[in-house]
């Protein structure tokens, strides 16, 4: 029995199953709100009790930059949580696709500035071995 | 695989020692409602959804869970890093000091250690329910926590953490939605 039938015999549908449609009742936040909220969708945000969300204040470059990045990352990672499910809306993918980019063109300018985010940087070029030397984030001051 | 970034999800800069503290919140790192049980239980249960829509979502949410361990891990360190031992004893948590010196060990807020208290049946309807209810005990124990302290620094990251339960409620729900209605 291959996989398809498998799924079929005890699922009752096969691995691709239907698309489901595009969630009509989704209302998008900015990057910057949504960050901050920890939710990228207006419709479900939901305070807890008279609590206000944080505001951050980054005061140099590093921390302004680091702190775009954060918000850029999370619109990312929160419009894929909701692709995963809704693979064929269409505009909120492009919306993904600018956010993705974004957060990567960003990556790339720390990196350039302030040493590796990730192991994967074009930017360790000679000694000393940068992704080992430069901070770890959980010292404080934005965590960079 | 997974690879790392040198940043958190939401940034985290504690100034004011907090043992008190650092002993409720070490529940949601190592306790049944914790961070590290989310992680584990979305990755585990990933194998066994039926179709790719819950694949992708549980081990996206799952990856997701891992870097909000490594946020609890920061608040324990920050707001343990400067205590003396006569600070750690008097807080409660000497025993940790005991065993662990300095370090962290994942318990609930009684010391009980991690325990991999979490249900992945296979059954794909049952995981998702239990995934829901697992999400709004943590919205919970975060509310109880945010509830004991008035410093801005943790009330931030709480609030955050707070908040993605319930959006990773809401995923699992429209998911669970899903297979209800196409599961025969």
């Amino acid at each position: 029995m291959n996989y398809n039938d498998f799924m079929e015999t005890y699922y009752g549908f096969p691995v691709a199953g239907e698309p489901i449609p595009s969630n009509n009742n989704v209302v998008l936040d900015s990057p910057d709100e949504g960050f901050l909220k920890g939710n990228m969708f207006k419709n479900t945000y939901e305070p807890y009790k008279n609590y206000q969300y944080m505001r951050l204040n980054p005061i140099n470059e590093k921390e302004k930059l680091l702190y775009e990045i954060s918000k850029y990352s999370f619109a990312t990672h929160d419009l894929n949580l909701y692709l995963d499910l809704y693979q064929n809306d269409n505009s909120i993918l492009m919306l993904f696709n600018d956010y993705r980019k974004k957060t990567n063109d960003l990556i790339n300018e720390y990196e350039t500035k302030f040493g590796p985010m990730t192991i994967s940087t074009d930017d360790e070029k000679g000694i000393p071995f940068k992704w080992a030397s430069n901070s770890f984030p959980w010292g404080g001051n934005m965590n960079v | 695989m997974f690879s790392y970034q040198k940043r958190l999800m939401y940034p985290i800069n504690i100034k004011k020692k907090d043992l008190k503290m650092a002993k409720y919140l070490v529940t949601q790192y190592g306790g049944p409602n914790g961070e590290l049980n989310a992680a584990l239980r979305y990755l585990n249960q990933r194998y066994t959804m039926p179709d790719n829509k819950g694949k992708a979502l549980l081990n996206d949410i799952g990856t997701e869970e891992l870097s909000h361990v490594e946020m609890l891990q920061t608040m324990i360190y920050q707001l343990t890093k400067d205590a003396s031992v006569e600070e750690l004893i008097k807080a409660g948590i000497g025993s940790n000091y005991t065993e662990h010196g300095m370090s962290f060990f994942p318990t609930d807020s009684f010391g009980v250690p991690y325990q991999a208290t979490f249900e992945s049946t296979g059954d794909v309807l049952a995981d998702l329910y239990e995934d829901m209810a697992a999400e709004q005990k943590a919205r919970t124990v975060y509310e109880n926590l945010i509830d004991m302290t008035n410093d801005p620094d943790i009330l931030g990251p709480l609030l955050w953490l707070r908040q993605r339960e319930i959006v990773h409620f809401n995923l699992f729900k429209e998911l669970l939605e899903h297979y209800k209605s196409n599961l025969k």
